[in-house]
């Protein structure tokens, strides 16, 4: 095997097994400086919680703020194409500090809540039975396109809604969109060609909501947010797109990481089986601790400062890594166990602070029916392949396709 | 009911330090070293801001109590 360079973090090695790369900075040097990505690589759970606990010192404009060029590097003949993608991206909400992320956070965030997002819990369940139900007899399924993107992609169509018949085109421009934090040399291009087509989907879209309002769904609250000038119209665009992605990339990626899980430990599944319901909250707390759907992401420093031993100067970019922070000893016993019983869990795989994911409470809901149906109905399930391939991508941990089989 | 009545807890197992609490009811929830938020009794702010908070929070780890009987409330 051919060693792994220290600094590359695209490196084939560290996207198969991101746990053990990063593991090893956390044991070695927690806060350590890759030049490469010319970033300090963050992986202790206790500096990542402090971390995001202090918005004041670290900022998460994190391309407004940043001079350095980014990482993966993008060619400069794409330096247009940059500029363009930076800008929609920086009209996002998580990428403001205060006080605009508040009032922009403040305007969606009552459809999050833990009991806001508790009336979806039937309707995913029963979609969840429906795909079971259809590819049953097939004895298998491939779980990232059958089952894991079309149960998310439905929760948020509802929430905008936009007809579910549009999913799947809006799926394959969403994820070009994503594919920009991978490794392929046109990929900003490409992203900014689909941020162009999710445009022209969604201006129609939101002039006819805004010509007649039929007022309980996402588009209009972000509506109502530009009413009271939260977000300006470019704002508007990005954050519909932002809560369309975020609102079913990341929760395919807890299904497929999570069946994996329960597929290499199937003392843990025959665990859940026993008891579906009563276990599928610290089971999906699990998941998400085992192997998060995100593995990592940016902050800028506000000032010089001390990030455990470390010190930071002002403007250092720092990538925080989760995937790293939850399996660390110092927090978790016998870290690289799956253990669906595990509790407390203090898992980050939602971030934390001011900008813990705001459709935390969905995924995990989620993630609960999907563990305790699929638990339900099958005895036993099987990976129908020796070859799992994860898409490169700094911060998606993200399975190609999942093929999975099943006795009929 | 009047605020003098009220007990706010926050469970700091659960707490991720989210701070809308802080927002809501500025002066029963209160920033910790941890980044955390602990809640101060009784309660100064509104009962509506303290409900405000519960209902808010990303991950449920503010319950507010009948200070008398420890009985959990519900806006």
């Amino acid at each position: 095997m051919r060693q792994v360079p220290m600094d590359d973090l695209m490196a084939p090695e560290v996207m198969a097994d991101p746990h053990q790369y990063f593991g090893s900075l956390r044991s070695h040097e927690p806060v350590t400086w890759n030049a490469e990505a010319a970033a300090w690589i963050v992986t202790r759970h206790a500096d990542v919680e402090w971390l995001l606990r202090h918005h004041e010192l670290f900022s998460s404009a994190i391309t407004a703020k940043d001079v350095r060029p980014p990482y993966p590097p993008v060619a400069d003949t794409d330096a247009e194409a940059l500029a363009k993608f930076k800008a929609f991206n920086d009209d996002g909400f998580i990428r403001h500090d205060r006080p605009e992320h508040l009032s922009m956070r403040r305007a969606v965030q009552r459809w999050f809540t833990p009991r806001a997002v508790e009336k979806w819990r039937a309707e995913i369940r029963e979609t969840t039975q429906n795909l079971i139900d259809h590819f049953r007899p097939n004895g298998g399924m491939e779980a990232r396109a059958d089952l894991a993107a079309p149960l998310p992609l439905m929760v948020i169509c509802r929430m905008l809604d936009i007809p579910f018949s549009d999913a799947q085109r809006l799926r394959e421009l969403t994820e070009r969109t994503t594919s920009a934090t991978g490794d392929s040399p046109t990929r900003i291009p490409d992203a900014v060609r689909a941020i162009d087509e999710l445009e022209d989907y969604f201006a129609p879209v939101i002039a006819e909501r805004e010509a007649n309002p039929i007022g309980d769904d996402l588009i209009s609250l972000l509506l109502a947010g530009e009413q009271e000038d939260v977000f300006t119209r470019r704002q508007l665009y990005a954050n519909v797109l932002l809560l369309m992605t975020a609102g079913h990339e990341t929760t395919i990626n807890l299904i497929c990481n999570g069946l994996l899980a329960f597929i290499r430990n199937p003392d843990q599944w025959e665990l859940l089986r026993s008891a579906p319901d009563e276990l599928s909250r610290t089971a999906t707390e699990e998941c998400l601790r085992y192997d998060p759907p995100f593995k990592a992401f940016w902050r800028i420093s506000n000032q010089d400062l001390m990030l455990g031993e470390q010190p930071i100067r002002a403007g250092d970019r720092l990538l925080w890594v989760m995937a790293a922070a939850n399996r660390d000893p110092e927090v978790f016993t016998d870290p690289d166990r799956f253990d669906i019983t595990r509790a407390p869990n203090r898992h980050v795989a939602f971030g934390g602070g001011i900008h813990h994911c705001l459709g935390a409470a969905l995924a995990r809901i989620e993630g609960q029916e999907v563990f305790s149906t699929l638990a339900m109905n099958f005895p036993r399930i099987e990976l129908a392949t020796d070859q799992l391939e994860y898409q490169p991508d700094l911060h998606l941990r993200l399975l190609q396709s999942l093929p999975l089989r099943w006795e009929i | 009911m009047t605020e003098r009545n009220l007990h706010a807890t926050v469970d700091s197992e659960l707490c991720i330090g989210n701070a809308m609490c802080r927002e809501a009811a500025p002066h029963t929830f209160i920033e910790q070293e941890t980044g955390q938020s602990a809640a101060s009794n009784p309660p100064t702010d509104a009962p509506e801001a303290l409900f405000e908070a519960a209902e808010t929070c990303p991950v449920a780890a503010i319950s507010i109590q009948d200070a008398a009987t420890g009985h959990p409330l519900e806006s």
